[in-house]
């Protein structure tokens, strides 16, 4: 099948193209140099066209996903939208139903979606939610940082034990790369406690967040996985965390990257927002954004998603359990908990973030500072940590606010609480980013942090996934307050999205379902220490989990299909 | 005013749904428009004249003009009233689901018994009826702890378990006797009982008042006892009579209050 | 009890099974295969063991219809689907119900045809553990996998639950007999308590029983937090039990290390149904500001929580979903299994891989009885008895492989060692027959 775009104005940072009236050739589900005289023509002259987004972090699959929405029938009922020829009902506000999931992302001119933590003993059901996922890739990344086996691994210094537990668990479990979140916290509160600062011992297994992060980093450069040590830091959400975040992403600055890969970064600091506070109790909280947005701009082997608050009532759910039984504490809604055998833990709450209360607008504040101090935005992605600061669904009217510094004023003087402006640096920052900028936070950025070369960019062999929106960036002045509604409805229903050369989006609408592909890292050239690893801990993995070993892996059946990537860790 | 007057003819076992028929649907429907109404009935739809004769009468020129009666056993017709703003329903016989559920203003009178979830998360209006509600009278939708939040339900019979559960605003008066559990989870609003109460109203209650006229069987541990007040004042409602005042549920930290009659609880003085 | 020798007449040993009964999914199952049959079982508990081998009693090995004289003549496969799909293509309030004891595999297709004919689906949720779902809506779910009370619980609270009887493994495997990585001493690092109505098997055995009276299961959780709140207790006898045995126990509670409360109908069947649970939930939340407390409810079928974690996050809400209108909707008490057929509103009704008629209340069994039931399942039962088209499928976990989810949430493959019988089909493509043939007849219309 081959298709031409005709005459879009094309923006494509990876390849230099910034705004360049040219047409976009796809042959066979590839973007190719030319096509023949019988490639169907698709007229989208003068409209805005770029690679499908790619997102570094979201909360779309797995089994903390059904607790919130078996949890929360009144957010389900929200998002209910009836069935259509060829779409299935939809339900959900922050959390879609996996049909809905799919169809809204897709909508928006996304194609490719990181699920950002899988608990490996449930990671089945992440595999069977991606099945049921319509129209986007998922790169999931499994949760290691307070797992057992890789305590005491730190514990006793072993890397490269380690290094082999690491390539099995992601052959076992079918996942992209790795992810750290509240490292030695989440293990903490296996007994109801947490950990503050990096260094900071989890009880009985007495190692820090620190250690974890630092080896689990040079675990990833041996092996050379193609995305980066992916990291929630430790003290999420408490004032005066900015300091934490900077040490965590300190504490790997000496670690050298794997000359084989395409990335920058050996670190990844996730939902930067959460982490960017000042102050030391919520009333003398401030903005912590701009040592660590100067951090940043100083250090080239950090890239971050913001977090940004959206100022929604959403729901929280993540793999940082004590975090969310603070926020119970604080709130008094109904409180959801998970904690994982030998692994993990996750929580969930509902929240509100009220635009008129002090500390959601100071929140929302930060996530822009971040976006606006940080020079480099091939460093930004563009994130929600959805739904933790608001649906995804939101990043249109994110780019909105990135691309007017009128329409934040506007906010800041009208709409939100005081202290977005009293306790932040946000009124005196009048950047404003472009549709450059915007297509680098939104595509080629986050699939060059996560190590992808087929996507995030239109060049030649890059996978053929397209978004056309319906907006003439040559005749469209985004810097207008005006304008911030249009930006936002308009790339929320894309004129065209493209995946692999199927037109999955005409006009808003869905117009072809076509399958997830699940994206994983199968390492090669450690099976010998990988069997030796296995041997070794086997009596342990008997004696303590409550499954079988046997029983534990994910079949080649719940990938259906997938993409697998050999990694050649000798290299 | 537009009179809307539907009479039963055939009874159907599987329930009619009423949601597209509130008075802001349908001020301007003639009797051609009603008897081209298809209503839903399970996955299909049927003529609304299968099952009612229809009469319309007179103009309205927005969804207050409107006066609907609906004749008959009304048991198998669900959500009428079901987010009306305006207007007036008039049911002359029982009536199914979701009588006034997510109502915002006008009127409901049921000439007779009334199913589960009458009011649900009603914020305005005024539902009335003359006989017993089931469960769930005045609830919120499950899962959502903001409730009723308006509004005035009166039911002159008796009220079934978890009356007004979530509740956050609004009152309802029930003249007759009340099952488990009413009040659970309130937060803000004024329930008045006039007959004996089964077992533990205001049950993890944060905030609200529950009145009880008659004789309560079972109090939870979670409610303090404050005084004896004579004739109180709640709310600008006057009440005659002493009350034994109890402050609760203090397992959520509570502050509402239940008032009971101390005559018919000397037991508990 | 007779002693039984061992079985040492096998082929072949297919290890790591999963057990097809109880919301336990003991994974580590042994068959000893002879022939095409399962001869043995190491490992499993006395029902999980009865289920797996025992199947050929009163197996269904063949399609039937229920005939003008009221009897079940054996037919054909495609008689026996048309005759379904078109019951179905025709209904306008069918309802699809069980679910529990089959694959997600095959409920994709349950669903898929559900959402086509607009029907309503539904699974034992709602006669079992629904008023739990319904109070975790309410307020909350602080959960664990059982691995994480193997390794650290020092109390361990059974309510409303029997496992001794209901769950036999369920101690031995997951929550008190094991030597867990911090309990290396087991059954003799943990106080085992009970709170029951009934000195049941496992009060028999428990270190703590306590016998507040049945119906009181709100007021006593409520004087336990009234206690953890610092109030005197007004009166003598809370429910039944004694002021100061609560006041000893909410001080036991408090200084444990980890705690952990699993319950069961007790809670989700007596008066206050769901608020039995959610003061309960409440409670376990209360005392993680003392001490590490979560809890599990206790599910009785292998994949009943599979269907609710399956129906979830295809269409957002757990069960009782209703697909008449285009969209699903979920309401108790007006789109769930009971209620509708209470209200005599069901027109057609599918049941697989559920028992309604040993299990339905009386009033509802009396509506399926005037109307026409079709059934998937392999076993006869009294849903046979009601049933108007009966489709012989295969067992899950035996005979067909398929994925599960255990009570707390972990997902299982399950294995087959052996074929089934050869007249039999898997549910899976039953489901999917009835799907295509709805399809056909729709369309032709």
């Amino acid at each position: 099948m081959e298709y031409i775009l005709k005459n879009g104005i094309v923006y494509d940072p990876t390849n230099n193209v910034t705004g360049e009236k040219k047409d976009v050739m796809i042959k066979d589900g590839k973007i190719v140099g030319n096509v023949s005289s019988d490639a169907k023509v698709l007229d989208v002259t003068d409209k805005l066209v770029m690679a499908a987004g790619v997102d570094v972090h979201a909360h779309i699959a797995g089994p903390k996903l059904c607790v919130g929405r078996l949890y929360r029938p009144e957010d389900e009922r929200r998002g209910v939208v009836a069935k259509t020829d060829i779409t299935r009902a939809e339900t959900g506000f922050s959390i879609p139903s996996c049909s809905a999931t799919g169809y809204r992302y897709s909508r928006m001119g996304y194609g490719t979606v990181t699920e950002a933590a899988v608990p490996p003993l449930e990671a089945k059901h992440t595999h069977e939610e991606i099945m049921s996922i319509p129209n986007i890739d998922v790169t999931p990344l499994l949760l290691f940082g307070n797992n057992w086996f890789v305590l005491q691994y730190v514990k006793e210094g072993n890397l490269e034990d380690l290094a082999a537990f690491v390539a099995a668990w992601l052959k076992i479990a079918k996942c992209y790369g790795m992810k750290v979140v509240n490292p030695c916290g989440s293990e903490a509160w296996g007994w109801g406690m947490n950990v503050h600062g990096v260094d900071d011992p989890a009880p009985y297994w007495d190692v820090t967040g620190r250690e974890v992060v630092r080896a689990l980093t040079q675990v990833n450069e041996m092996l050379g996985l193609p995305h980066s040590m992916h990291v929630h830091p430790n003290d999420l959400g408490h004032p005066g965390n900015y300091q934490t975040t900077i040490d965590t992403m300190d504490a790997v600055k000496d670690i050298e990257k794997n000359p084989s890969v395409i990335r920058n970064q050996t670190l990844h600091c996730t939902h930067l927002q959460f982490h960017s506070y000042g102050g030391t109790s919520w009333r003398d909280a401030n903005s912590g954004a701009e040592p660590v947005a100067d951090y940043i701009n100083k250090n080239k082997h950090v890239t971050c998603d913001i977090g940004q608050i959206t100022l929604d009532e959403t729901t929280t759910m993540t793999a940082d359990a004590p975090m969310e039984y603070d926020l119970y504490k604080l709130s008094g809604l109904k409180w959801a908990n998970k904690d994982i055998e030998l692994e993990t833990a996750a929580g969930l709450i509902p929240i509100i973030y009220s635009p008129k209360a002090p500390v959601n607008s100071l929140q929302w504040a930060i996530g822009l500072e971040l976006f606006l101090m940080i020079n480099d935005p091939w460093q930004v992605v563009l994130t929600t940590d959805s739904p933790n600061a608001g649906p995804f669904i939101r990043y249109p009217r994110i780019i909105s606010w990135l691309m007017s510094s009128d329409r934040r004023t506007e906010m800041l003087e009208g709409e939100v609480h005081k202290w977005a402006s009293k306790r932040t640096a946000l009124p005196t920052l009048d950047r404003v980013y472009d549709w450059n900028e915007i297509a680098t936070v939104t595509r080629s950025a986050p699939a060059k942090i996560l190590g992808l070369e087929d996507r995030g960019h239109l060049g030649v062999g890059a996978n053929a996934d397209v978004a056309v929106y319906d907006l003439e960036p040559e005749n469209f002045d985004a810097t207008k307050a005006a304008n911030a509604a249009v930006i936002e409805d308009v790339l929320g229903r894309a004129l065209y999205t493209i995946k692999d050369g199927d037109v999955v989006v005409k006009d808003g609408k869905i117009s072809k379902v076509v399958k997830s592909r699940h994206l994983w890292s199968n390492v090669q050239g450690f099976e010998e220490q990988e069997k030796k690893v296995l041997e070794n801990i086997m009596p342990m993995f008997n004696r303590y989990y409550t499954v079988k070993f046997e029983n534990y892996k994910v079949h080649d059946h719940y990938i259906d299909p997938s993409i697998e990537f050999k990694i050649d860790a000798s290299k | 005013m537009k009179t809307i007057t539907l009479t039963l003819k055939k009874f159907s076992s599987i329930a009619l749904e009423f949601d597209e028929l509130k008075p802001d649907d349908i001020y301007t429907w003639s009797k051609k428009d009603f008897e081209k109404y298809q209503v839903p009935v399970g996955n299909t739809r049927f003529p609304l004249s299968n099952y009612f004769d229809i009469e319309v009468e007179g103009e309205a020129e927005g969804p207050e003009d409107v006066k609907m009666i609906l004749d008959g056993d009304m048991g198998r017709v669900k959500y009428i009233g079901c987010g009306m703003t305006a207007g007036e329903i008039i049911v002359n016989g029982d009536a199914d689901l979701h009588v006034g559920a997510e109502m915002e203003g006008g009127s409901i009178k049921i000439n007779g018994n009334a199913e589960s979830y009458v009011g649900r998360e009603m914020r305005g209006g005024n539902i009335e009826v003359m006989g017993d509600v089931k469960e769930y009278c005045g609830t919120s939708y499950i899962g959502e702890w903001r409730g009723m939040s308006g509004g005035v339900i009166k039911v002159h019979g008796n009220a079934g378990k978890q009356l007004a559960d979530c509740m956050s605003g609004g009152e309802i008066y029930v003249d007759g006797s009340c099952d488990i559990l009413a009040g659970i989870h309130m937060t803000k609003g004024y329930i008045e009982i006039g007959g004996d109460v089964t077992r533990w109203p205001g049950g993890q209650m944060k905030n609200g008042n529950i009145v009880i006229k008659g004789k309560l069987s079972s109090l939870l541990e979670g409610f303090n006892p404050d005084g004896i007040i004579e004739n109180p004042d709640i709310d600008g409602k006057q009440l005659t009579g002493k009350y034994i005042k109890y402050i609760g549920d203090i397992g959520v930290n509570g502050k509402g209050t239940l008032w009971l009659n101390a005559e018919k609880n000397r037991d508990l003085l | 009890m007779v002693y039984e020798e061992p079985v040492t007449d096998y082929d072949h040993i297919v290890e790591n099974c999963t057990c097809a009964f109880c919301g336990s999914n003991c994974d580590d199952l042994d068959f000893l295969v002879k022939g095409n049959h399962v001869v043995g079982v190491r490992h499993a508990c006395r029902l999980g063991a009865s289920k797996i081998m025992e199947d050929e009693d009163q197996r269904l090995k063949v399609p039937m219809i229920r005939d003008e004289n009221g009897e079940l003549v054996e037919v054909d496969w495609d008689t026996a689907l048309d005759k379904a799909a078109e019951l179905l293509a025709n209904s306008v309030r069918p309802l699809l119900y069980g679910w529990s004891e089959t694959s997600i595999e095959c409920m994709k297709k349950g669903l898929e045809l559900t959402e086509y004919i607009g029907a309503v689906i539904d699974n034992q949720a709602t006669i079992c553990h629904g008023p739990t779902v319904q109070a975790v809506q309410n307020v909350g779910y602080p959960l664990m996998t059982l691995g994480e009370v193997k390794n650290r619980a020092d109390m361990v609270v059974y309510t409303g639950s029997n496992p001794m009887n209901a769950h036999p493994r369920h101690l031995a495997r997951y929550s008190v007999f094991p030597r867990g990585w911090f309990r290396q001493r087991g059954r003799f690092d943990r106080t085992l308590v009970t709170w029951d109505p009934k000195y049941s098997d496992t009060a028999k055995m428990s270190d703590i029983w306590v016998p507040f009276e049945e119906n009181g299961d709100y007021g006593f959780v409520n004087a336990i937090r009234a206690v953890l709140k610092g109030k005197e207790l007004k009166e003598d006898v809370i429910s039944g039990i004694p002021k100061e045995d609560i006041i000893e126990l909410t001080e036991a509670m408090k200084n444990v290390e980890f705690g952990a409360l699993f319950f069961g109908l007790g809670l989700t069947h007596t008066l206050s149904k769901q608020r039995n649970i959610d003061i309960a939930i409440q409670l376990i939340q209360d005392l993680n500001a003392y001490t590490k407390w979560v809890l599990l409810p206790m599910r009785g079928h292998f994949n009943v929580n599979g269907f609710n974690i399956f129906l979830s996050y295809e269409m957002g809400f757990p069960y009782g979903v209703d697909f008449s209108r285009g969209y699903p909707r979920y309401m108790i008490g007006e789109t769930t299994t009971i209620d509708l057929l209470n209200r005599k509103e069901i027109d057609v009704f599918l049941v697989i891989a559920a028992d309604p008629g040993a299990h339905f209340p009386g009033g509802a069994n009396m509506h399926l009885a005037e109307i026409p039931v079709i059934q998937i399942d392999i076993h006869w039962g009294p849903s046979t008895e009601l049933a108007d088209v009966v489709l012989p499928g295969t067992f899950i976990g035996v005979e067909t492989e398929g994925t599960s989810y255990r009570m707390d949430s972990v997902p299982i493959h399950m294995k087959s060692a052996i074929d089934p019988p050869e007249t039999c089909r898997e549910d899976e493509w039953i489901v999917n027959e009835l799907l295509e043939r709805v399809k056909n007849i729709k369309e032709a219309k």
